[in-house]
């Protein structure tokens, strides 16, 4: 029978705690530059010249069709062989989600900006308004709380993609659990420990999330 | 160069065949056990929705690779001996099998009301409602999403390299470890997974097109 | 017994929540009869008919087709829920026609109608089709035999509809405001096969807003308001001589639309 022992992992529990804040805030990082890149790509998609809008698709297309991992590979060993070498694990980690997740938003962007009504984009530009103040006070805003829902459930998988960021030694909660084992092999009571604080990490912002949405429909 | 490729092909060939391998038998297992869940969540007593409910539930907030370390490390400490590769099939499944219960279970109940109403009124028995009149409707909904679960997982079997299976994704480390030929061996991998999805993706649109009515 | 009602419903009462959907509802269809059923929405008529084939389930009261309880036996004294089985063989006696025809999208007209012969009356193949044809001649549509839902036109579907139900030989038709939900110009050509359809001698309950076809197809019309039948009588008893307030404040809302 095995026996149940969670001493060391709540001796570690420090460890979880920091590397769960560090899972966070990655996935919050990636979030905010991964909408600007799908913010770019869904504007070239919709209003831009032609190759613009063959790049971008190439992007997006590519991207959603290979694994994060293969990115997070090429970012943190592939382009120091290439010369570049500004990132460290972290920073590489979070470029390569800010690229995995730029193009899931560009497609959720643009499903956005061809939503906001014909009519509202029209109005605007009879006033006289710019295409750029166009894009900027009325199609943007408009998109965004469109798309609200979709980025808080892009943020919940976000924060479940950084668990990959313990194959380059990230010290995010996954490499946290893998630390533990490796030193105290209560490998039962680690996942156990840390399944859950994924599960209620998740739940969490989920309800938040949706507090928050509840809470914007009725300023509407 | 071309004779570098050539040289590791058997390599990333294999890492191919691995990867396309686990993907299969996590699909076919995922779906098997997800078609049961999703007929579960639709028609099963409260007990049994429930339970299928909290599986799906759970392991929507877990990632995959806890749950691929989870097994890996922790059947063999429960005394069961299990490989890397079939510790990586059985996470994967699980997620698949959750994943497909939520798209069959979405598929029918987007079937509009009056359609079992109407095979209740001219006499079919619940079973064979759902054979001739809800399952044949619900397939064209039901194809689309599933090929976006098939995409999911071959990305999702690249994590099976951190257990030490050598996969497409592994192969491909292994290769740019020993030749320094980043651009071109990422390259490849990537239009590797790239070829298998998309294909994938054109499939299930095909398929979604044989399968919708009006 | 040949004076028996054909369908008697009696003490129906039906509860959503708090709401009292039907109260205690006393009704008897003999057979060959042609009923109208006429009222607000929300009074409950809709749900009545759902009750008959039991798509709609309820709380208390009984409701016989040919002296058989509809959806629940009684064992001494207690109503027992009948098994699937035993429901379903009573719905194919009742044939039911919908606001939304409910066509089956995936199979042609000829196959619509097929589905419940071949998978319900134990029909051979040949037969079915030879059946279901002549069905869909008497409606009309024998040129579109092949057609699917999404290629016909909403009477045309409306009458596949009716095929569907008839070709099962039903005891009786229930129409739940089959016309409701159709363009002004294709109306007349569904409410021409029910009026073929109630000649023939079939006994028909119809929930419908069409007081002409009740007027001149009705052999009774039944007034329902709030979940209660409020009045009932010949058509030209209902419609020139209402004894309610309420039937005539109904009426006087449908001829003020004129």
């Amino acid at each position: 029978m095995y026996q149940f022992n969670w001493r060391p992992v709540f001796d570690n529990f420090g460890l979880l705690a920091k590397g769960l804040a560090l899972g966070l805030g990655i996935a919050l990082l990636a979030l905010a530059i991964g909408c600007v890149i799908g913010l770019a790509a869904a504007f070239c998609r919709v209003h831009g010249p032609r190759w613009a809008r063959f790049v971008a698709a190439a992007y997006v297309e590519l991207v959603r069709n290979i694994p994060l991992l293969l990115i997070i590979y090429f970012v943190y060993f592939g382009l120091p062989l290439l010369g570049v070498s500004l990132f460290d694990n972290i920073w590489s980690f979070i470029l390569a989600l800010a690229v995995y997740a730029g193009a899931y938003l560009a497609e959720v962007f643009r499903a956005g900006i061809e939503a906001v009504g014909k009519g509202q984009i029209e109005a605007a530009r009879a006033l006289g308004l710019t295409r750029l103040r166009v894009a900027r006070r009325v199609t943007i805003p408009l998109m965004f709380r469109i798309a609200l829902p979709a980025l808080g459930n892009t943020f919940v998988s976000l924060f479940k993609d950084t668990s990959v960021a313990s194959a380059i030694a990230v010290p995010e909660l996954t490499y946290g659990a893998i630390r533990i084992n490796v030193n105290t092999w209560r490998v039962i009571e680690v996942y156990l420990v840390v399944g859950a604080l994924y599960l209620a990490t998740c739940y969490a912002i989920v309800a938040l999330l949706r507090q928050t949405e509840r809470r914007l429909r009725g300023i509407h | 160069m071309i004779d570098l490729v050539v040289a590791s092909a058997p390599l990333i060939g294999r890492g191919l065949l691995v990867t396309l391998g686990v993907s299969l038998a996590v699909l076919v297992l995922g779906s098997l056990v997800g078609l049961a869940g999703g007929l579960c969540l639709l028609y099963g007593s409260r007990a049994l929705q429930w339970g299928v409910r909290i599986y799906v539930d759970a392991l929507r907030g877990i990632p995959h690779l806890v749950l691929i370390f989870a097994i890996f490390y922790g059947f063999p400490a429960l005394g069961l001996q299990l490989s890397a590769i079939a510790a990586g099939i059985v996470a994967l499944s699980l997620f698949c099998g959750a994943h497909v219960a939520e798209v069959v279970r979405g598929a029918v109940a987007s079937i509009p009301r009056g359609q079992a109403d109407a095979a209740a009124a001219i006499g079919l028995a619940f079973r064979d409602r759902l054979r001739h009149v809800i399952l044949p409707q619900a397939v064209g909904r039901f194809l689309p999403a599933w090929v976006n679960t098939a995409v999911e997982i071959v990305k999702s079997s690249s994590l099976v390299s951190l257990v030490s299976v050598v996969d497409l994704t592994m192969a491909t480390q292994q290769i740019v470890g020993r030749t320094r030929e980043a651009l071109l061996f990422y390259g490849v991998a990537a239009l590797l997974y790239f070829a298998i999805n998309f294909s994938l993706s054109l499939m299930g649109r095909q398929l979604e097109r044989r399968y919708s009515h009006g | 017994m040949a004076d028996a009602p054909l369908i008697a419903l009696q003490g129906l009462e039906k509860r959503f929540g708090e709401a009292r959907i039907l109260r205690g509802v006393d009704l008897e269809v003999a057979r060959g009869e042609v009923v109208a059923i006429i009222g607000p929405s929300g009074s409950g008529k809709t749900t009545l008919l759902r009750c008959i084939n039991f798509l709609e389930d309820f709380q208390q009261g009984r409701i016989l087709v040919e002296g058989e309880t509809v959806g629940y036996r009684e064992e001494g004294g207690r109503r027992v829920k009948r098994a699937d089985a035993d429901i379903a063989r009573m719905r194919a006696h009742a044939g039911m026609v919908f606001q939304s025809f409910n066509l089956f999208p995936h199979m042609d007209a000829l196959g619509n109608v097929r589905l419940g012969l071949t998978e319900v009356r134990g029909m051979k193949q040949a037969a079915a089709r030879e059946h279901a044809t002549a069905w869909l001649e008497r409606v009309g549509l024998g040129g579109k035999l092949s057609a699917y839902p999404s290629q016909l036109s909403g009477g045309q579907q409306q009458r596949v509809a009716i095929a569907r139900a008839v070709a099962m030989e039903p005891k009786v038709m229930l129409f739940d405001e089959a016309t409701s939900a159709l363009d002004p110009e294709l109306v007349g050509e569904v409410l021409s096969v029910m009026a073929d359809l109630a000649r023939s001698g079939m006994t028909m309950l119809v929930v419908t807003h069409e007081m002409r076809f009740a007027r001149e197809v009705a052999h009774r019309v039944v007034f329902m308001d709030q979940g209660a039948i409020v009045e009932q009588g010949p058509p030209a008893q209902v419609f020139d001589d209402p004894r309610s307030e309420r039937l005539r404040q109904f009426l006087g809302h449908l001829s003020a639309r004129l």
